[in-house]
This record gives structure tokens, sequence and C-alpha cells, in this order.
């Protein structure tokens, strides 16, 4: 470790300015968008009815057959699929960044942190757009439009925008040396699911069971997007271990990844 | 000839070595956990070291071309990933002094459902240009790559040669201060590879500095100044190109007797050497 003591690698003109690293990163997330909507129309489409027909067969299992006795229990559940696939699938593309793009680390030098940070800003604009699609679906529903939802909004995806970047970070850089964290997610997430509040509200959860839910950042987050649809209601306290667990997942993933980046091409 | 300054070099490499661990890869199975469990983790924890480059130390004047030659596994992409930043160096030191690009592999990135246009644009922002440069060279990349309409189909469209070229040009055009090139020469039509090598000449001219691994012996010896003969993961020698790629080529056991006649042919028709001169020993 004494050899690390000294940076073995200079460049005495700094070869890239922040500005255009910037560029890359849109010129890479506007390439994926068009790229993945290109020619076809109906791509998008099944983008959303990924949670739609989720929610529709959760309406009927939960809602009609067992007869849950929640109101309004189809937009309950759109409410909390939206911003639960933005995660999800933000979650289990950028794991990958650096796994699938070993091609590009492994030959020329860049930023590394614009390939999960692409991805997550991918599925960003990809829930950006369902939006409009959400507050139809509310609406249609009979839901009073709230003025709440101006300010609630912008709260709640600058949160997740900041969890997912975190996230993200942290585990795109952890897989490109533990191979088996790709397939391990996969389980994470489907367990993550259903102890999310995504199909029940969350102050039914028993208390025994409330500290296990409480390390899990992604439920307050969940259920406050509900709320505000739902109800009008804004973020109130209960997002609070949200907010901390997102400062963490940040520094985390920033201070994982600034430690490992420079051996990825070694790696990969 | 006086001794340059440190300002007068582009690259200097210091004692640079470089350790990999290597895996002996004897599969294993589950119950081994429990009968060899030491044996499995040295499966999963390799502790077998093996030095890709050992103590190299290298210096590089601004505006040479440097040549760096060697059989498959002497070191030479191992240097090269040292030399721009991609691997860090286990123990030495790298210095680069001035903007750079590596050209390790020609088109790395290239999205197959998007455009050559597209694919360039990204390309060229990923070796470094700004991004007014890169629209403002854009045309110019095209241009060169002679991809003509093909330009704004999907790349899966391409053949490899014209993906070859495209990949080419934009790495040409990135115009850096050091180019640090890994075997990408092969590539292309006779004619494209004439265009690379005048446009090299070219770049030679503005003073960029050059380093480059190639196999292709006798353009190295019209274009370099100089050229490292890597043997081991070491320097086994360092200087004029002639001297030092005709004692590769001649010297050595594991190139065939066809591929040193071919050689030698190469240099009576470039006029390096004499038919005389040819059929004699080579010159130690």
């Amino acid at each position: 470790m004494a050899a690390a003591a000294t940076r073995p690698f200079s460049i005495s003109e700094a070869a890239r300015s922040t500005s255009s690293a910037w560029d890359l990163l849109l010129a890479v997330t506007i390439r994926d968008i068009r790229v993945r909507y290109q020619g076809t129309f109906f791509s998008f489409i099944w983008w959303i009815a990924r949670p739609v027909a989720l929610g529709l067969v959760l309406y009927f299992a939960l809602g009609r057959v067992l007869r849950l006795d929640i109101p309004n229990y189809s937009v309950f559940l759109i409410s909390a699929l939206f911003p639960w696939f933005w995660f999800s699938g933000g979650i289990q593309q950028t794991a990958g960044t650096f796994v699938s793009n070993s091609g590009l680390i492994k030959k020329v030098q860049f930023p590394r942190a614009i390939l999960p940070l692409s991805a997550v800003f991918f599925n960003t604009v990809q829930f950006v757009l369902t939006i409009p699609i959400l507050i139809t679906f509310v609406l249609v529903s009979g839901i009073e439009p709230s003025v709440n939802w101006a300010l609630g909004v912008p709260i709640l995806f600058a949160l997740q925008l900041l969890l997912l970047i975190g996230l993200g970070m942290f585990l795109a850089s952890l897989s490109v040396f533990f191979k088996d964290l790709g397939p391990m997610l996969d389980v994470i997430m489907l367990l993550m699911f259903y102890m999310s509040a995504v199909i029940y509200p969350l102050e039914r959860v028993p208390d025994s069971y409330r500290p296990i839910l409480a390390l899990n950042p992604i439920a307050p987050l969940i259920d406050a997007w509900r709320n505000l649809f739902l109800y009008g209601q804004l973020p109130d306290g209960d997002l609070w271990p949200a907010v901390a667990l997102t400062g963490v997942a940040l520094a985390l993933g920033i201070a994982v990844f600034r430690r490992l980046e420079g051996h990825f091409a070694d790696a990969l | 000839m006086q001794t340059p300054s440190n300002g007068d070099y582009a690259m200097v490499l210091d004692g640079v070595s470089k350790r990999y661990f290597i895996n002996p890869n004897r599969p294993w199975q589950l119950r081994d956990l429990i009968t060899s469990p030491r044996a499995v983790a040295r499966q999963i924890f390799p502790r077998e070291p093996f030095w890709a480059v050992r103590d190299v130390s290298l210096s590089v004047r601004r505006g040479e071309v440097v040549g760096i030659i060697g059989s498959n596994g002497s070191g030479k992409s191992t240097l090269l990933r040292m030399m721009v930043g991609l691997s860090p160096p286990t123990k030495g030191r790298v210095d680069v002094h001035g903007r750079y690009a590596a050209l390790l592999e020609l088109g790395a990135g290239f999205h197959a459902q998007a455009t050559g246009r597209e694919n360039a644009y990204l390309n060229a922002l990923f070796m470094g240009l700004p991004k007014p440069e890169a629209k403002r060279l854009l045309p110019e990349i095209i241009e060169f790559s002679g991809l003509g309409a093909f330009a704004d189909q999907p790349m899966r469209t391409y053949s490899s040669g014209m993906y070859v070229r495209l990949a080419f040009s934009v790495a040409i055009h990135v115009q850096p201060e050091i180019l640090v090139i890994d075997e990408v020469l092969a590539v292309g039509d006779a004619a494209f590879q004439q265009k690379c090598f005048e446009h090299f000449a070219y770049l030679k001219e503005r003073l960029t500095t050059i380093v480059m691994v190639t196999h292709s012996m006798p353009s190295l010896i019209d274009y370099a100044d100089r050229v490292v003969l890597m043997e081991g993961g070491q320097v086994a020698r360092d200087g004029n190109p002639q001297e030092v790629v005709q004692e590769y080529m001649l010297g050595r056991f594991e190139v065939s007797p066809l591929a040193k006649k071919h050689f030698q042919r190469s240099l009576i028709d470039r006029g390096y050497i004499t038919e005389e001169e040819a059929a004699s020993p080579p010159p130690r």
C-alpha cells in the first residue's frame, strides 16, 4: 500500500473539464432514448404496459377476489406502481452498466460515472413521460386535482432521483468485482416489491414488522407518492427515514465508486 | 545533442511494473467447500502473482514516433494501458504531459442501432473532444471515412471495413498531442491504409507524439523514430527502428522462415537493404 501514497498516474494538463463530462452524459442519455424509441412507436406503450398490466392483475386478485377493503384500490395500486417501476428498472439497469460496457471501460479513458448516471437518467426520463398518464388515470377515477401536487411531485421526484443515483453508483461499482450481485439483485428486488407497501398501505403493517420496513428506503417514498396523488397529502415526517437513507446511499455510492473506479479496467 | 529538460518529454515512465493475480482456474464443486475449503478460497481469491510488465523505464520526447514490438504476451498492451491511465501501475510512475488520445480499440462503444453520424459524434466525445469541436469536426470525420450516404444508416448495416473506417476517422480527428495506438493499422482496404499513413505523416509534422504497438514491421521502419522491443514484460531493445525490427524479425526462432523471407523482400523493395545484405547473416 506504500505505492498508493503517491499518485501513480498524472496528467499535467487537465484532460477534461466538468462541462465536457456533462455534455458526454447528456449525449449518451439522448442516444439511448433515441435508439430505444426510434422506429418502434410501440416500445413506449410496452414500457407503460408493464406497470398497468401488473396493476390490473393485482386489482383483480386482491381487490376483486380477496376484496381488500381499501377504497379506490385501482388508483391506490397505479400511483405506487409507476414510481416503483422507475425505482426497480433504474436499479437493475444501472447496476449492470459497468459490466455491460466492459469493452468501453477497458479501452477508453473517460469519466466512468457517466455510465451509471446515464442509465439513471434514461429511466428517469421514462418515468417523467408517464407522469401525465398517471395523472390522467387519477383524474378519470374521479379524484380532485390538488395544488399540493405542484410542490409534492418535485420533492419526491428529487428524493427518488438522488436515491437512485446513490444506490446505482454503489451497486454498479460493486458488481464489477462481485459477479453474483446481478442475479442476487433480481431476488432482492422481488422481495422489496412486497416489502415496499406497493400493494398495501404502510400504516397497516403490524408494529413488530416496522423495524424491517424502516430499513427500506423506497417504502416511505412509495407511500408518499400515493398519499400525494390519492389524498393530496404533502410528504410529512414519515418521509424522514427515506431522506436519511438517501443521504447514506449517496455518500456510500460516491465513496465506493471513487475508491474502486481506478481498478475497473483491470477487473472487467 | 543537448540533454532535454523535463518539458521536452511527452511521456515519462519510471520503473513501471504491473502485477496481475492469475486464477489457475480449476473448477470446484459445492462439496469442496466442506472437504477442501482452502483450495476453494484460492480459486475465489487467486494469489498467484504474474508480472505482466516489469520495471520499464521509458521516456518519449515531444513529437517522437515510437513503435513497440514483441511477441504475444510480452506486455505491450499492458504497457499501453498504463500509459493512458486505464490501469494503475503496481509499482512506478507514469507522467503524461499533454492532451492524449488512446486508440486501443476501434469503435469502442459504437451502438449498432445508432447511425454512423451519431456514433462518430459520441465516440469523439468519449475520446475527450469538447462538444463544440466535435460538432465542428463531424462533417470532416464523415468525409474522411468515405461512407457517403451510409453515414445516416444504423451501424448494424455496415460492413466491417466501413465500421473500421469510421472509427479510425474519428480517432485521427481528435487531434491529441499524444496518440497511443494499439494494433489498429492492419485494417481497412489498401487505399484507406495509405490515407491513414499519410495522415500520420501530417500528425508527425505537427509534432504529435505517437506511441504505437504494431506488427506491420516494414511500415514501422518507414515511420517510427525509435522502436522498443518488449520481451517477458521487460524492454529488451530500444533504439533505431531498422536495427531493432531486423533483430526481432531475423534473429528469432518463433518467426517462420517464410515470414523472414517476406520481411527481407519488403526491406529490399523499400531500399533499406540490398540483395547481398539479405543473403548474409543479419547485422548484430
